[in-house]
């Protein structure tokens, strides 16, 4: 496990700053910090000195109170309240309107991970942006209210359901930091974590090139399998053997199997093309014909990585290729 | 006697925070043991010690152990207007059906209940949400009890010591917070059960947090209202005089009524103008705190004050209930208290102003007025042991979680994640100091000899 935030040292209160906006943060807690730390020795040193150095005193009669002393002592409790109230008002109000031109990068939040899509469809679930840049996160969540919380950016959004949550910021450090998400939300919550990861602007334009080439580096069945996941097709297929909404890719390929209206199929590579793209023209017995066509999202060269996925999977491999 | 029911009622307060705290320490065997506790059970330990602790325990435990023993002393009337009776057998079945639901129909959606998550598993609700209904109604039965008595004394309002004020004002926000807080529970237990009404579908979330801290902020947060009525009088007592200024601390007392019902929506995301709202009107309890601390310090200033365990304990109440309040001036700046909400530092702060502000007045308040109450004598030196060993357990339990919030840690994780162990330790350390300070009270109080004065 990644010690993302290199906490070893209980000296420090605060993770990393990562943003200017984080610096300022900081800066008004510090503020803040010093005016309490003041008030605290101020109230609890005055009553411990007096219970202590009152042994033995005469008590002083009277109820008078000295008008000045509690006046001067409520003026500086209310210039400590609004101290509070207004510091770091300019970097509060900094942070709920991103900049014209900010990169935009959708998320979804959902229990128990996150799913972040960069403005050419790229999907993946760490953060990856750019430092010295500033990130718009349009955020949604598809069931319950999450939270993101980036520590070192000092950025705690909420995610409402039925809203998009909006919230920016401009990371000035290259590293890798933590991301998760602070509302409670159910079985699995520790587990809603991820990484985000800085580059600089020239890397992470590489990065986004090459991560968006799912291709490159990888094998058909490799890039099959990324594509299982992110087109959800997990939701209804396992590759296990188990029978969920739909058949399972496990020895399928090759295998024959009898469709609704009685025809013995053999799943080959022209069978797993038309299932993807018109699937409901002809179903394996047993399943209903619920699919949503593929027609349009998937190209010709990732159904050929997907059939070889297929194929890798089976033990009837050599039969399809008749 | 009104002693009886009291003693019923504290028996029973006291097994609820017994409850509590074993949960809490659960949690924390849980979270360090090496084969962890899973999210599901934490999550059901975490909503039960929430509830448990909040409705069963904080908001009756000033109240019922202090209003049924003290109030009509102190307004020197023979009894109080009823009995409390009805109200007992409420809380009792009340808590019975809450203790019931955590081992038949355990809920996890957290005690803040937010939807939608708090939606799902139709109809687990129903057994704890009948229960709070009950509890509820009987927050509602003192508080009537209580007014009436207060209307029925000949002592004038001015006259009276802070803890019958701090309680009459009480009263208003247990009837008027317990009557919304049920009624949000009713609501919210039919979505949950059937999917009707305002709290039921996706989008709910916004207004039940309104209705629910609506009701509960007053109940919960200003369950200190009573607290610092117990310390005022502890004050006063153990200086041997009327509070200084006793005027300016009971109109701030009303002061902190009032805007107990204007400050909800400090923590609910919803929109900056709001927030600023919100955030001022938290702020402005800063006038009344001020008035109520410049009169306990000059009620000090003036002569000596009597040594004794009760002294040990509202030194700890400045302590920790100072640094709870202190700590809400980060949470109410919009900047600091957006990156905050929902991590550690939040679970400080509630540990700080609950166990620091309310446990701590009960405590000062059981060892300044038992030979009053029960005519027993308890060891002085005992109990001034356990004052210290528990400021100390409390601020070791519950500074480092202000330090794991800080540094990003968010509360209800099951697991400790890397970097936060030492913390973790201390805390835990604390937390057993703490806990044997307690044990060493309850054995304090219970071995408390007859005194041998002439009665």
């Amino acid at each position: 496990m990644l010690n993302f935030l290199a906490l070893e040292s209980i000296s420090s209160w605060f993770p990393p700053e990562a943003s200017y906006q984080a610096f300022w943060m900081d800066k008004a807690f510090l503020g803040i910090l010093i005016a309490a730390v003041f008030a605290f020795v101020l109230v609890v040193g005055l009553a411990i000195t007096f219970v202590i150095g009152n042994r033995g005193k005469v008590a002083i009669e009277g109820q008078e109170v000295n008008q000045l002393a509690r006046g001067l002592w409520v003026l500086g409790a209310v210039l400590m309240a609004y101290f509070a109230f207004s510091s770091n008002f300019c970097g509060f109000m900094d942070t709920t309107q991103a900049p014209y031109g900010a990169y935009e990068i959708d998320v979804t939040a959902r229990q128990w991970d996150w799913e972040f899509t960069y403005p050419g469809g790229h999907v993946t679930d760490t953060l990856h942006v750019a430092i010295d840049r500033p990130v718009r996160l349009n955020m949604q969540t598809q069931d319950v209210v999450h939270s993101l919380l980036i520590p070192a950016l000092r950025v705690n959004q909420a995610i409402i359901p039925g809203k998009i949550s909006r919230t920016w910021f401009q990371a000035d450090m290259i590293d890798t930091f933590m991301l998760r998400s602070s509302k409670y939300s159910g079985e699995q919550f520790a587990d809603m974590h991820t990484a985000m990861i800085t580059h600089s602007p020239a890397k992470f334009t590489e990065w986004l090139e090459a991560a968006g080439d799912i291709f490159a580096g990888r094998t058909l069945p490799e890039v099959g399998e990324i594509l299982y996941t992110r087109h959800g097709c997990a939701a209804c297929h396992s590759f296990d053997g188990s029978k969920r909404v739909g058949p399972s890719f496990l020895d399928m390929y090759g295998n024959t199997f009898n469709t609704k209206e009685g025809v013995e199929v053999t799943v080959d590579a022209a069978y797993v093309r038309e299932s993807i793209l018109t699937p409901n023209v002809s179903v394996i017995d047993g399943f209903d014909p619920v699919m949503i066509p593929y027609e349009g999202i998937l190209d010709d060269r990732e159904i050929e990585a997907l059939t070889e996925w297929f194929k890798s999977m089976s033990s009837f491999a050599d039969q399809g290729e008749k | 006697m009104n002693n009886n029911i009291a003693f019923k009622y504290l028996g029973l307060t006291a097994a609820m925070f017994l409850f509590g705290g074993l949960l809490a320490a659960f949690m924390k065997i849980g979270a360090t043991s090496s084969d962890a506790t899973s999210q599901a059970v934490l999550n059901q330990m975490l909503t039960y010690h929430g509830v448990v602790m909040s409705f069963l325990f904080l908001i009756p435990v000033i109240p019922t152990f202090f209003g049924f023993t003290m109030l009509p002393k102190q307004l020197k009337i023979e009894k109080m207007c009823c009995n409390g009776k009805p109200g007992f057998t409420f809380y009792s079945i009340g808590s019975l059906l809450v203790i019931v639901s955590a081992m038949k129909f355990a809920v996890s959606t957290g005690w803040t209940f937010t939807p939608p998550y708090s939606l799902v598993d139709g109809g687990a609700l129903a057994t704890m949400s009948a229960g709070l209904v009950l509890v509820a109604l009987s927050w509602a039965m003192t508080g009537m009890n209580f007014i009436q008595t207060v209307h029925k004394s000949e002592v004038n309002f001015f006259d009276m010591p802070m803890l019958s004020v701090s309680l009459y004002l009480n009263s208003f926000l247990m009837i008027i917070g317990g009557l919304v807080f049920s009624i949000v529970i009713v609501l919210l237990s039919l979505a949950n059960a059937f999917g009707i009404g305002p709290f039921a579908g996706q989008f709910s979330t916004i207004l039940l947090q309104n209705s629910f801290w609506f009701a509960v902020t007053p109940l919960l947060f200003f369950a200190l209202i009573p607290a610092v009525g117990i310390i005022s009088d502890v004050i006063a007592g153990l200086t041997n005089r009327t509070l200084v200024s006793k005027k300016s601390v009971t109109w701030s007392l009303a002061a902190l009524a009032v805007l107990s019902f204007a400050s909800w929506g400090t923590h609910i995301d919803q929109g900056k103008t709001l927030g600023f709202v919100f955030s001022a009107m938290s702020l402005l309890t800063a006038v009344p705190i001020a008035l109520i601390t410049y009169s306990w310090i000059a009620t000090l200033s003036r002569g000596e004050v009597s040594c004794q365990p009760a002294t040990r304990f509202t030194i700890a109440f400045l302590v920790s209930c100072g640094i709870g309040v202190l700590s809400t001036l980060f949470t109410n700046n919009m900047s600091i208290g957006s990156y905050l909400s929902s991590t550690m530092f939040t679970t400080a702060q509630i540990h700080y102003l609950m166990v620091g502000g309310v446990v701590t007045s009960v405590l000062a308040g059981l060892h300044f007025w038992w030979t009053d109450i029960t005519g027993k004598e308890i060891r002085l030196s005992l109990g001034k042991l356990s004052g210290f060993l528990y400021m100390v357990g409390l601020n070791m339990s519950f500074f480092p979680q202000i330090i794991m919030g800080t540094k990003g840690l968010p509360q209800g994780l099951h697991t400790i994640p890397v970097g936060f162990e030492t913390l973790n330790w201390v805390s835990s350390v604390g937390f057993i100091v703490l806990s044997l300070s307690l044990l060493l009270v309850v054995f304090n109080l219970v071995t408390s000899t007859d005194t041998t004065s002439s009665e």
